[in-house]
């Protein structure tokens, strides 16, 4: 009896946080078109699709991070640098920029990996550290001046700023991004090990998966990622700098977090991952029209990751908050 | 009005597919010293977590000095002078052993948030005083010997008398497990001195010194209390009896389905050495056989086993399994050559819990259920099913969380992982542990049935009488060492006393 309610409690706490961010982003959908009858017209969501896209692509590779139960906060100046090394490779060397920049986020990522997992760091110090050492060489390679493309070398960016079927390329680069971080969690060793290891890492490793290879692997592919965005920020702006990507860390875990992706490790996905970014796309539209001043809104989303956190995690999981 | 300082009255508690207590019974008289015996799986410590409030009781009454309580943490427990003196002690060995024997209830000493370490120093002697221990009150804790914090222990929980103006009620779960023969006769003497002025639960594996320090003595066993004796009038082959109470059935461990192993050599381990756990130890585990490692705590049996699963790198020797060396010291060389752990914490290394039945057994070898290089959801489940059947799985479904099952059936599962991955050599390390009766006997008949197959054991099991009725051989460790090999066919079984001289 008392077994049988045991369980049904679990499963019933379990449906809850599975329906709570598709119900949270219907009510505020519906608040919106409340509040104004614009906003469901096709303009304003394609606008906020193209606005989300950047958003998304950073959240696909914190997502992996946080299954894993870790976290890297070093994702904004991975971004920011990335802006960087585009904007200054892109005069002399075209599109191989973009490729510098990706590759920067494949060596950022695996230098926290690496850190983390050898040295048997937290990845919270890790990718603090990281943080401070990208946001640090951004500044000092950039002269704290921002590098403007030239208009000349604006053909460069099209790929990404240029229009196909009436929707910026931008949302299509942001689709492949999903549809290849979902197959990797979802049909993929990589992807089940990730969850695995979120959910239960010494039993993962007593059945002779490799850890630290999957946790750098993730890593890397949060690294990239991040530089994606970037590379898709440096397009959009038309040039680099150190705070091209500020704001973007606590947007990035918040879309994670609002969407069911649990902090704790072992729970949630890249889906998840992008109705939170459709959530905060809503809200930021809503607290733009509700004039909610600019400065203000990181505290909101402040306030919302800790809020999102503590009404979806498992503590009966974790014995000691630290 | 009772007479008894503290009474349980049919207490029930279960957990997911368990029943840890069936309606059990236990008082405690003022001053008396009550011996609580029983195997693991007993109930013995799921008992004594409800009585300081780790768990709360499904059914029945705690009755504290005529009353009846709710106890809902150690805080509460404490209130009603109620603590325990844990097996691995609770001290935190980076304070001082003044702030240890006050931690929680500084108040006392608090003046305007700050604390009178002066006042703190001569009330902590007066703790020490009463178990008659020596130490500076404000030395650390980690600086002392194992013993000497016990006795520090034993004075935090003394202080309750002055907390509460009662006698307090003191559990010593274990206590003498890890103690040196003259220590155990020191801590004796301290108990047989508290009595005055307090009332103890004294729990043990060893009926010898059950019978030496206890006024009355109950036996737990599956669950539930099997018999109360006044401990002048039993015996410790009463109580043996009565705590195993399965010598009559003679098959309890398919002793008649054991094989001879063949004579082919499976996995030969060879001169392994690891500073400080185990020395030189080699054996040859042939086709079929199960070889028990029997040893107390710090014999160095159970780093042996995690060595051969990969997981304690050893300084010496070598294990060649299949002809080939061992690549050792890594969990994924070792389940390549055929090597299956089955550990002990079984939520912790054996399963992940937060996954479903397929996914635990495909997390060593998922090349089965991958399609065209991509992983095949419907594969994975048809896995499950297939193991779910033929293990006799109870699940509620093929996706239950393995969280939601009970003991026995995880072990299954754990079980199903290695056997779908295909082991030669399966690491048994306390394969029954928080498994039910029933359960266990399953778990005993699937040893069997894979034996004759031709699948090889290492086995550390709950109890002696576990190691005899399942192995083929067995050796008695001790200090590291490999002290003793005893034969153990299955019409010839040894006796536990025949193991034990060759233990202590």
């Amino acid at each position: 009896m008392s077994v049988m309610t045991r369980i049904d409690k679990i499963r019933k706490t379990t449906n809850w946080v599975d329906i709570m961010p598709l119900a949270t982003l219907i009510i505020l959908v519906i608040i919106m078109t409340i509040g104004s009858p614009r906003f469901l017209m096709p303009s304003n969501l394609l606008g906020m699709l193209a606005q989300g896209s950047t958003l998304l692509v950073m959240g696909l590779g914190q997502t992996f991070i946080i299954l894993m139960g870790s976290i890297d906060l070093s994702i904004a100046p991975v971004a920011a640098m990335s802006t960087v090394v585009v904007a200054m490779l892109l005069p002399g060397y075209g599109y191989l920029a973009f490729v510098a920049g990706l590759l920067f986020g494949v060596f950022a990522g695996a230098l926290t990996g690496t850190v983390h997992t050898k040295a048997r760091i937290p990845s919270f110090i890790a990718s603090l550290g990281a943080m401070g050492l990208w946001t640090g060489v951004a500044f000092v390679i950039t002269d704290a001046t921002p590098i403007t493309v030239a208009t000349e070398k604006g053909y460069l960016l099209e790929w990404v700023t240029g229009s196909t079927l009436g929707v910026t390329n931008v949302v299509y680069i942001a689709v492949v991004a999903l549809l290849i971080t979902y197959i990797l969690e979802k049909y993929t060793g990589f992807g089940r090990y990730v969850k695995a290891i979120g959910a239960g890492e010494k039993a993962t490793k007593v059945s002779g998966v490799p850890i630290d290879r999957i946790k750098i692997s993730a890593f890397i592919l949060c690294g990239t990622l991040a530089a994606l965005s970037g590379v898709l920020l440096s397009t959009k702006m038309a040039g680099g700098s150190a705070r091209m990507a500020d704001g973007f860390l606590l947007k990035a875990i918040a879309v994670v977090i609002l969407g069911g992706t649990a902090i704790s490790g072992g729970i949630g996905g890249v889906l998840r991952t992008v109705i939170g970014v459709l959530i905060v796309m809503v809200l930021d539209v809503g607290m733009n029209m509700f004039g909610v001043n600019p400065w203000f809104q990181q505290a909101i989303y402040g306030g919302i990751i800790i809020l999102a956190v503590a009404l979806t995690i498992d503590r009966s999981r974790i014995t000691i908050i630290k | 009005m009772t007479d008894y300082v503290l009474e349980v009255r049919n207490i029930t508690k279960s957990f997911p597919g368990v029943k840890a207590l069936d309606e059990v019974d236990l008082a405690v008289k003022p001053n008396e010293i009550v011996g609580l015996v029983g195997e693991n799986g007993a109930g013995k410590s799921t008992l004594l977590k409800i009585l300081i409030g780790a768990y709360q009781p499904d059914e029945g009454d705690l009755i504290v000095r005529g009353k009846k309580v709710q106890i809902r943490s150690v805080k509460e427990a404490e209130d009603h002078g109620l603590a325990m003196v844990f097996q691995e002690q609770s001290l935190l060995p980076n304070l001082s052993v003044r702030e240890n024997i006050f931690l929680g209830n500084e108040e006392q000493f608090t003046r305007f948030g700050t604390i009178n370490w002066g006042k703190m120093d001569r009330e902590a002697r007066r703790q020490l005083e009463k178990v008659d221990l020596d130490v500076n009150p404000t030395a650390y804790t980690g600086d002392l010997t194992f013993a000497t914090r016990q006795m520090v222990e034993l004075a935090r929980v003394m202080s309750l008398e002055d907390r509460t103006h009662h006698a307090p009620i003191i559990i010593l779960d274990e206590p003498t497990t890890v103690l040196e023969k003259n220590e155990i006769d020191l801590l004796f003497e301290r108990i047989r001195s508290l009595k005055e002025r307090a009332s103890i639960i004294f729990v043990s594996h060893h009926l010898d010194e059950i019978l030496e320090l206890t006024d009355r003595v109950y036996v737990f066993k599956d669950g539930r209390k099997v018999a109360d004796r006044v401990t002048s009038e039993t015996s410790e082959s009463e109580l043996h009896q009565l705590m195993v109470g399965r010598e009559l059935k003679g098959e309890y461990y398919r002793q008649s389905k054991q094989i001879t192993p063949a004579d082919q050599v499976v996995m030969s381990i060879q001169g392994l050495s690891k500073d400080g756990q185990y020395k030189d130890f080699s054996l040859d585990l042939h086709k079929g056989e199960i070889i028990g490692l029997s040893g107390v705590l710090g014999s160095g049996r159970e780093e042996v086993c995690r060595t051969v699963a990969g997981i304690i790198k050893p300084d010496q020797g070598q294990i060649i399994i299949n002809d080939k060396p061992l690549a050792l010291g890594s969990p994924s060389g070792s389940i390549k050559s055929g090597i299956g752990y089955v550990p002990q914490d079984r939520g912790v290394e054996g399963l992940v819990l937060y996954l479903s039945i397929g996914p635990n057994i495909t997390l060593p070898d998922l090349s089965s259920v991958v399609k065209h290089g991509l992983l095949s959801h419907k594969g994975e489940r048809k896995l499950a099913e297939t193991w779910i059947d033929r293990m006799a799985i109870k699940a509620p479904s093929a996706e239950a969380l393995c969280l939601n099952l009970s003991g026995g059936n995880q072990q299954k599962v754990v079980l199903s992982k290695w056997l779908a991955s295909k082991v030669k050599v399966f690491v048994l390390d306390h394969p029954t542990r928080g498994v039910d009766v029933g359960a266990k006997e399953e778990v005993y008949e699937l040893i069997r049935e894979l034996a004759s197959q031709g699948i090889s054991f290492l086995l550390i099991a709950d109890t002696l009488e576990e190691t005899i009725g399942l192995s083929n051989v067995i050796l008695t460790m001790k200090d590291g060492h490999i002290t003793q090999r005893i034969e153990a066919p299955g019409d010839n079984k040894p006796q536990p006393v025949d193991l034990i001289q060759h233990m202590m």
